[in-house]
């Protein structure tokens, strides 16, 4: 039996294997957390494929944030958000949902808004002295678009392009080709990090998950399943799951992949219509991707499909996680039916992902064990605390100094 | 707990021999219109219609999990050998949109996704018709399109 050994991209020499995690899910760290690492960091809030034409809008509630948002796309064509606050007396616009309007009204007492924000209908206007309705438009919150992914930041201090660093331009078309076919939410008695942790190492793979993809991963050549490739960037981290090219197919299974794409395959890919950000390395038994989007966020990429978790802490120990999951635009009903396999399978394997995350709370939360101790396959994991511990020191501008870029070797042009 | 569907239109006797659309039939003791359960060439299936033909996936999961491995296992055993058939007819509908689907033709699509619902059990040798050690299925929100198709 040989092994495989993680190519690491970004500084993986220096993380710590020990790392304080008691100390991670406390109060105190989320209220720290919330300031300053939600506040400033670009969150992803949804797809801009929701808003379909001028006037489109959804609400999005964060919690995390004790914000409401309103998420509109303009006659322009652009996205923007804005507090959900009207500009009189502060009342809460739409208190929920989604739809399309020319003009936002507030039912208070009338006012309006247009869809890029601007303040356009004051009742009774002449009982207001000097008014200026410029100085009354929707309270914006910063708002960018990556490819259909929605984002915004409460205080932001780089643009979404230098947030995402090399990722930016790396999915050209990738995502628009897929449309959603799942998605659920749940509300677990955890700590957020806890959350995204679970989701971004494949060490776990080999015993959570033995009931329900037991082969997908490793095989001979690789039977502890290393991650063949792993990059840390500034904040966020990308890795690719090994393939198992000895996989056995269930005859529900291969009926699936004959009518449709092989959407979960073992080491029979073309990667030459892949982007450049899918499968960085050109891996040769390759799976997928995770890219753990800092702070809450987790992306798997494959080859016909894609998934997003998001994490939205209400406290320090509940957590609202929302799973997305798309694929392919079947161009028959066959296709359709073939997504089925994957749709179904893939929720099992989540709610096996979600079922240690409330007992390992539970457990830390005792205070017995202050710290942990993590192998190099989980260095996703101590990446993670090292960005966020990073952003939680007093002085941002200075720790965003100290580790932009130099940690990291050029930027190679794919 | 989980309604069970209950086939809202049952074929008068003879009028399944009918070729090709429309499907509609006229019930002459009742004068309503009926439809067919499935399309013609899968009537064989039409018995397991009322259980596992289920609107989307949250009622077919919930379907799966409350019914015992023998009924899920027979299920999937009456099925799978006429999987390649279901793939084969819906492989001739040109597009994937759902409800752009007769409803005999959603029917045989639903059927077809509980197959792969009970294909997990089954395939994976579970003890039940659930996990083992998966997070509580009663508190899994099923959000569009999981709770409308
Ligand atoms: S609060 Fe909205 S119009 Fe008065
Ligand atoms: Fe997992």
């Amino acid at each position: 039996m040989d092994d495989v050994e993680t190519q690491f991209r970004g500084d993986a020499e220096t993380l710590e294997a020990w790392v304080p995690l008691q100390e991670k899910i406390t109060a105190e760290r989320f209220a720290a957390e919330r300031e300053k690492i939600f506040r400033r960091s670009w969150l992803y809030i949804g797809k801009a494929t929701a808003l379909t034409q001028p006037g489109s809008y959804f609400v999005k509630e964060l919690p995390t944030l004790n914000a409401s948002l309103i998420i509109v796309r303009g006659t322009d064509g652009r996205v923007r958000a804005f507090h959900n606050i009207c500009r009189h007396r502060g009342n809460k616009l739409i208190r929920e949902g989604s739809g399309c309007e020319t003009a936002i009204r507030c039912g208070f007492h009338g006012w309006g808004f247009s869809p890029e924000g601007a303040c356009i209908v004051v009742t009774d206007e002449h009982q207001f002295p000097s008014l200026d309705k410029s100085k009354l438009g929707l309270i914006a919150v910063a708002c960018e678009v990556w490819n259909d992914f929605i984002f915004v930041n409460f205080a932001p201090e780089q643009t979404l392009a230098a947030w995402l660093e090399d990722m930016w331009d790396q999915y050209p078309g990738y995502f628009q080709q897929h449309e959603k076919i799942a998605s659920y939410s749940v509300e677990i008695e955890s700590n957020w990090n806890l959350g995204v942790n679970s989701f971004t190492e494949g060490y776990h793979t080999l015993y959570i998950h033995r009931n329900t993809v037991p082969d997908y991963q490793g095989g001979k050549t690789n039977p502890q399943r290393h991650r063949p490739y792993m990059q840390l960037m500034k904040h966020h981290t990308r890795y690719s799951a090994p393939a198992n090219p000895d996989h056995h197919e269930t005859p529900a299974e291969a009926l699936a992949w004959k009518h449709g794409h092989k959407m979960l395959p073992a080491a029979t890919f073309r990667h030459d219509d892949l982007v450049a950000g899918v499968n960085p390395s050109r891996a040769d038994k390759w799976l997928f991707d995770v890219v753990e989007l800092f702070p809450n966020n987790v992306m798997l990429t494959g080859q016909y499909w894609h998934m997003v978790l998001t994490f939205w802490p209400l406290a320090a120990n509940r957590t609202v996680m929302v799973q997305e999951a798309f694929a392919y635009k079947p161009k028959n009903m066959g296709e359709r039916l073939s997504q089925e396999f994957f749709r179904s399978r893939g929720r099992e394997v989540l709610r096996e992902d979600l079922n240690t995350l409330e007992a390992q709370h539970a457990a830390l939360s005792s205070g017995a064990m202050k710290h942990a101790y993590l192998s190099r396959q989980e260095a996703a994991i101590l990446h993670h605390y090292r960005v966020a511990d990073g952003m939680l020191q007093d002085d941002p501008q200075a720790w965003f100094e100290r580790i932009g870029g130099a940690a990291l070797p050029p930027q190679e042009k794919r | 707990m989980i309604a069970r569907r209950v086939p809202r239109n049952r074929l008068p006797d003879g009028t399944s021999s009918d070729k090709g659309p429309p499907v509609a039939a006229v019930d002459d003791r009742s004068g309503a219109m009926t439809e067919r359960l499935l399309p013609p060439a899968f009537a064989d299936l039409e018995p397991l219609v009322a259980v596992w033909a289920l609107p989307n996936e949250a009622a077919r999961q919930v379907n799966r999990v409350g019914a015992d491995l023998e009924t899920v296992r027979t299920f999937y055993l009456a099925m799978l050998p006429r999987m390649p058939a279901v793939f084969d007819y819906f492989e001739r509908v040109g597009h994937g949109d759902l409800d752009r689907l007769a409803p005999e033709d959603r029917r045989l699509f639903q059927l077809a996704a509980s197959f792969y619902e009970a294909s997990h059990p089954v395939e994976m040798k579970w003890r039940r018709t659930d996990i083992d050690d998966a997070f509580p299925l009663g508190r899994l929100r099923f959000l569009p399109p999981s709770d409308r198709r």
